[in-house]
């Protein structure tokens, strides 16, 4: 059997700790040094400017901010019936789109709900966050290049 | 206000869900069907503003537009992008040339043809895409389409709010009840809520009656200095009002950019330009790409309370003959989806008294919206028949 990966999420400059840390299973984020603001990997903190920023890792905790059903398949990998995919909020702060599963798995999923953000292989490689239920539960990725 | 112009034309093509011609083609169409309602010859028009859908690039419509038209020694030219916002960001570009005294009349137009035969609707703006950094992680969650994103706003506000499914149902079915009246509108089967329940989700809370059907199709507005109002082929619709918000909120704790949008502060704008409050206007005609979209401008421009829109619409509020008059022709959901450029058309067509079954009595004061990215960027106008 052929596993379609999920579409790949290509890393450039700035978001690059955030993909290379993936593949050892750790989910980090960036810091303004300048004004606290927590945000993922841009150039630029989104809320003073400043360029000062700095990598942390995150817990994983999170809780889903919201989320929504997809019925209908864009990518062959999706095509696995209605899937749940959340926009969810880091404990840290930071707010990240993360696959989550199937009906079966996350049929009872609420605003609200506390999660953890995990990891799986994506297309050409590329480790991408993947939503769980409690810690552990994902799994880690296998190969990492 | 120091800007003063007025649309004097609207010219629109044949809306269709087959082969069409290309966009290029269906803007020209559109271009010179506007320029013939205003009762202006091809040779009287010296300024031109294009749009296009992000889906399109420069080669589908573009500045090639003018040498297709064969429009010569234009004085004013330009090609404008601001997502959904794009056509009244045109219109608002050309009411300021026309004041600035850069142009006598210019046409703004907006066309589109994403419906190819063969390939399902949700592939029209949908495609998978492969992106660069953070902004691409949505892809590799599954989030594809309009429909996802502006699904996970609406969800936000059903978990502060309270807001139902049978609201959105609400409002596809008080836009349908218009539709029914619009012999151009493209669904006018009536719609009630039994068969709302019944439809299939795209994007949950989302059902099939929850968004646009995409459409080809162009739509052009002429817009006039003043000294040209009486002397043209239609009853001037006066620019009264307009504004711009672009809130761009941070997508982190203590930020909620998926139930706020651009409407509060281009209303505050707009309605400040008109000397009016939200409880002066008479008709709304509000972008409506998914029906939760409408139901927060509702709120933002003051129609009713925060959070809700949904009862508020669910009253029957919206529908015709009642109190608020909302996307009379049916809007996107049912009228067809020329981004942006479908509610101007219907606004002009209000404002005017040419609305046939559907017109609504009063028609003083008519507020268009349009809104882009996901409550990234809003634009509006306060649109009249009478000279301010």
């Amino acid at each position: 059997m052929t596993i379609t990966f999920r579409p790949a999420c290509i890393p450039d400059k700035y978001s690059e700790p955030f993909f290379s840390s993936a593949c050892i299973g750790h989910l980090v984020y960036q810091r303004c040094k300048i004004c606290d603001a927590p945000q993922l990997g841009r150039a630029l903190c989104e809320q003073c400017g400043s360029l000062d920023l700095l990598w942390h890792e995150a817990s994983g905790k999170a809780k889903i901010h919201s989320f929504t059903v997809m019925h209908l398949a864009y990518h062959p990998s999706f095509k696995i019936g209605d899937y749940f995919s959340a926009i969810v909020e880091l404990e840290e702060g930071v707010r990240l789109p993360v696959y989550a599963g199937t009906r079966d798995e996350w049929g009872s999923m609420q605003v609200g709900d506390d999660v953890v953000v995990g990891f799986e292989e994506g297309e050409q490689g590329v480790i991408l966050p993947k939503l769980s239920r409690s810690i552990g539960s994902d799994v880690l990725p296998s190969a990492c290049d | 206000m120091s800007a003063d112009a007025f649309i004097s034309g609207l010219g629109m093509t044949e809306l269709s869900r087959e082969a069409s011609d290309s966009t290029g083609v269906l803007a020209a169409q559109a271009v010179m069907s506007s320029i013939s309602d205003a009762g202006l010859k091809r040779s009287d028009i010296d300024g031109l503003v294009i749009t296009r859908s992000g889906a399109a690039s420069e080669k589908d419509l573009g500045l090639f537009l003018q040498r297709s038209l064969g429009m010569r020694n234009l004085a004013f030219l330009q090609v404008l992008h601001g997502e959904g916002t794009s056509a009244i960001q045109a219109v608002q570009t050309a009411v300021l040339a026309v004041s600035a005294g850069l142009a006598r009349h210019i046409v703004c137009v907006f066309a589109d043809a994403p419906v190819v035969p063969g390939l399902p609707s949700h592939k029209s703006f949908g495609r998978v895409k492969t992106s660069r950094g953070v902004d691409g992680l949505r892809y590799s969650a599954g989030l594809f389409g309009g429909a996802a994103v502006y699904a996970t706003a609406a969800r936000r506000h059903m978990a502060l709010y309270g807001t139902k499914e049978e609201h959105f149902g609400a409002m596809a079915i008080s836009t349908r009840e218009w539709a029914s009246l619009n012999p151009q509108a493209l669904q006018r089967a009536p719609l009630t809520m039994t068969k709302y329940m019944a439809s299939r989700f795209i994007a949950e809370p989302f059902r099939l009656y929850d968004c646009a059907l995409p459409v080809n199709g162009g739509v052009a507005v002429v817009v006039s200095a003043p000294k040209y109002a009486g002397s043209l082929g239609q009853p001037a619709v006066y620019v009264h009002g307009f504004g711009q918000g672009h809130p761009c909120l941070p997508d982190s704790q203590g930020f909620e950019p998926r139930v706020n949008s651009g409407a509060v502060q281009a209303g505050k704008t707009a309605f400040s330009m008109a000397g009016i409050t939200a409880k002066d206007i008479d008709i709304c005609e509000l972008y409506d790409a998914f029906s939760y979209i409408p139901m927060l401008a509702l709120e933002d421009y003051g129609f009713c309370k925060k959070g809700e829109a949904g009862p508020f619409v669910a009253s029957g509020a919206t529908s015709p003959g009642n109190a608020l008059p909302v996307n009379t022709g049916g809007g996107h959901l049912s009228g067809g989806y020329l981004q942006g450029m479908t509610p101007i058309g219907e606004a002009v067509i209000q404002a005017r008294g040419q609305a046939g079954a559907r017109q609504c009595p009063k028609h003083d004061l008519v507020l268009v919206s349009n809104e882009g990215g996901c409550f990234d960027h809003h634009a509006c106008l306060v649109l009249s028949p009478h000279r301010r």
